[in-house]
């Protein structure tokens, strides 16, 4: 024994291993939130059905039935009624799948920056997607003859921004996080200007479609944009979910993250991609929609706890499901639509003032 | 086990680490000891790749870090940093568990018996299994040196790197820590942990280094370590070296000089 004699007088040294078998048995809840992961779905088809169901037009379960049936192969379709089917399949289903991917997408980015910035306040928009976004709409709205197409534009510069924001935080090879959200709001800043001088040089009908752009909607969802959502949406959320785990140990900050076995860097380049990609896709087929990717991980967080295990499958299943109550709204509440952001975020602004009064202590740390 | 040579460091034009010769059989309790500012800290992420070497290799069971994956590095060494805050509310139990993170699968769905048992044991190896449940960020800062050194055994690595481990803790506590470390050193494990306290590491270690500046000034066993001539170098006159009931301990001196450094006087 290398022990010194002093040593040797203070330190009475057990021979036996620690006995790891005697240890009382550590439980994690997992039933009990795979549980609420499945009330979670139930509920969302649930909702699904009543958003199919309300509306100007009055339709009966059975007939969404009869529609929904005439789709599958082998069935004659010729039967159903032709304005059940322009409603259901071709207006309303299509705005039901375009809300649930858009909240669920908005509301994992969100968990999923929050995590990587270790800070709770954090919303999908911080590295300047939403800005950039609207600059490339408004440039599509008032050049078409530059940017044909509306969608493309912003998406392009969506992720233009981002790029600005991570390129120009970098420095030695790594991205500090306190410089990725200074270099955020720089470039939120920048393309907020550059929409500010488009707004102003613009026409009364241009501006108006730019403003109404910005406040987001989900007025002229079709299958296209189903289609371009539904792969983004599912391959994004299923690979954030599978790397859950590791972003725990990402929020425990770099250096920890580190010593954890987690390479930060990669994994914060993996995550920012993606979660980027989600939002530019949502963004630029909708619109700006405010609150869902702030406020929904929190009440992940809040239900579940803070394990992202749970936290991005709770996020996007709360996302989905509240954007489509809100979509829901915003379409049935008064003879036309209101934009959804508006509902959104009168929704959500006493739910973050009670948060703040309620939560500050971390809320703000970090 | 761990092996440093001709170790450079500097933050800019500021030379923090000057040249560090070091190595560590298997199985020993090093104890690094330095007054504030001698490069501890830096040493020990210089050790753990958290810093770019810029001159110098480290080497950890002859593999050199430079080429080791994070995860590799994972399954080597484990780290307690100094106390610390955590932005979400995790429990003790998830932040130990975070410690088996490098022998994990990459999914993660269902915890692996063995991971459970290794998280159940770690908190019992330190004496808070009582606080498996508890949030992580409602604990004292004590607690949360104890929840880190969990986790640090739940990692099961051959080597364990604790900066400053017994900071914040009460001295039952200290002394709880210093025994737990002895206990893994004769297990195998190899620990090299920073103190302030010249008493800590010369009752508990096997062997102590002496940060000065950036150097390693004395190597040797704690006799040989801690002694009059050590700590007048590090800390002129405010200190010497007593004995009680055989074992060496630093007191404050009482060099005198209108007693500003002695011990309070109790005069009248």
């Amino acid at each position: 024994m290398r022990v010194t004699a002093d040593a040797e007088r203070l330190v009475v040294v057990p021979r036996e291993p620690p006995a790891f078998s005697a240890a009382p048995r550590v439980t994690f809840r997992e039933r009990k939130k795979a549980l609420f992961l499945a009330a979670g779905v139930a509920l969302l088809v649930g909702v699904g059905l009543v958003a199919m169901l309300a509306g100007a037009y009055s339709i009966s379960i059975a007939d969404v039935g009869a529609v929904l049936a005439a789709r599958l192969p082998g069935v004659d379709g010729s039967l159903t009624d032709p304005v059940h089917r322009t409603v259901v399949w071709e207006i309303r289903l299509p705005r039901i799948l375009m809300g649930a991917l858009v909240g669920m997408g908005l509301a994992t980015a969100g968990a999923v920056y929050q995590g990587v910035f270790r800070n709770p306040l954090v919303e999908p928009f911080i590295l300047g997607v939403s800005a950039g976004a609207s600059f490339g709409a408004s440039l599509a709205i008032l050049l078409p003859a530059l940017i044909p197409n509306l969608e493309v534009g912003a998406f392009a510069f969506a992720l233009l921004a981002v790029a600005m924001v991570y390129f120009s935080s970098r420095t030695g090879g790594r991205n500090p996080i306190v410089g990725l959200i200074l270099a955020g709001v720089i470039v939120n800043s920048l393309f907020q200007a550059l929409v500010s001088i488009l707004k102003y040089s613009s026409d009364d009908a241009a501006l108006r479609a730019i403003v109404f752009w910005i406040m987001g909607g989900l007025y002229y969802s079709s299958w296209r944009d189903v289609a371009v959502l539904l792969p983004v949406m599912t391959l994004g959320i299923a690979l954030m979910w599978g790397l859950s785990w590791r972003l725990n140990v990402l929020s425990m900050g770099d250096e920890e993250a580190r010593t954890l076995g987690v390479n930060p860097e990669r994994l914060k380049l993996v995550f920012i991609l993606c979660a980027t990609l989600m939002t530019a896709v949502a963004v630029s087929a909708v619109g700006i929609i405010a609150w869902v990717g702030l406020m929904m991980p929190h009440a992940a967080r809040m239900l579940l706890g803070p394990d992202h295990r749970y936290v991005i499958p709770a996020a996007a299943l709360m996302g989905a499901t509240y954007l489509l109550v809100c979509d829901t709204l915003a379409r049935t509440l008064t003879g036309t639509e209101i934009p959804i952001s508006i509902v959104t975020s009168i929704v959500g602004a006493p739910y973050l003032f009670f948060l703040l009064r309620t939560r500050t202590r971390f809320a703000f740390s970090g | 086990m761990l092996e440093i040579s001709g170790l450079h460091f500097g933050y800019g034009d500021r030379k923090v680490l000057r040249g560090i010769e070091a190595k560590l059989l298997p199985g020993t309790l090093c104890g690094l000891f330095g007054p504030n500012g001698s490069g501890k800290t830096t040493l020990f992420k210089c050790c753990l790749k958290l810093l770019a070497t810029p001159a110098g290799t480290v080497s950890i069971d002859g593999h050199d870090v430079a080429g080791l994956s994070a995860g590799e590095m994972a399954r080597q060494v484990a780290y307690v940093p100094q106390e610390h805050d955590s932005p979400f509310p995790y429990l003790v139990k998830e932040i130990v568990l975070m410690g088996r993170t490098p022998h994990m699968g990459r999914g993660l769905f269902d915890i692996p018996e063995a991971d459970r048992e290794a998280v159940a044991g770690a908190l019992d190896a330190v004496g808070i299994s009582d606080l498996a449940d508890a949030r992580y960020d409602q604990l004292s800062g004590g607690q949360r040196q104890l929840v880190l050194v969990s986790r640090a055994i739940a990692q099961q690595t051959p080597l364990m790197i604790l900066d400053e481990p017994t900071s914040a803790l009460d001295f039952d506590n200290q002394v709880r820590i210093w025994r737990i470390l002895r206990r893994l050193a004769l297990e195998g494990t190899t620990v090299l942990a920073c103190s302030h306290d010249p008493n800590h590491v010369a009752w508990f270690c096997d062997r102590v280094l002496v940060l000065d500046r950036g150097r390693i000034v004395v190597d040797g066993s704690p006799e040989e370590a801690i002694t009059e001539s050590t700590i007048r170098s590090l800390y002129d006159e405010a200190c010497q070296v007593s004995r009680i009931n055989g074992l060496p301990v630093v007191i404050p001196g009482f060099a005198g000089r209108g007693g500003e450094r002695g011990p309070v006087a109790r005069e009248g």
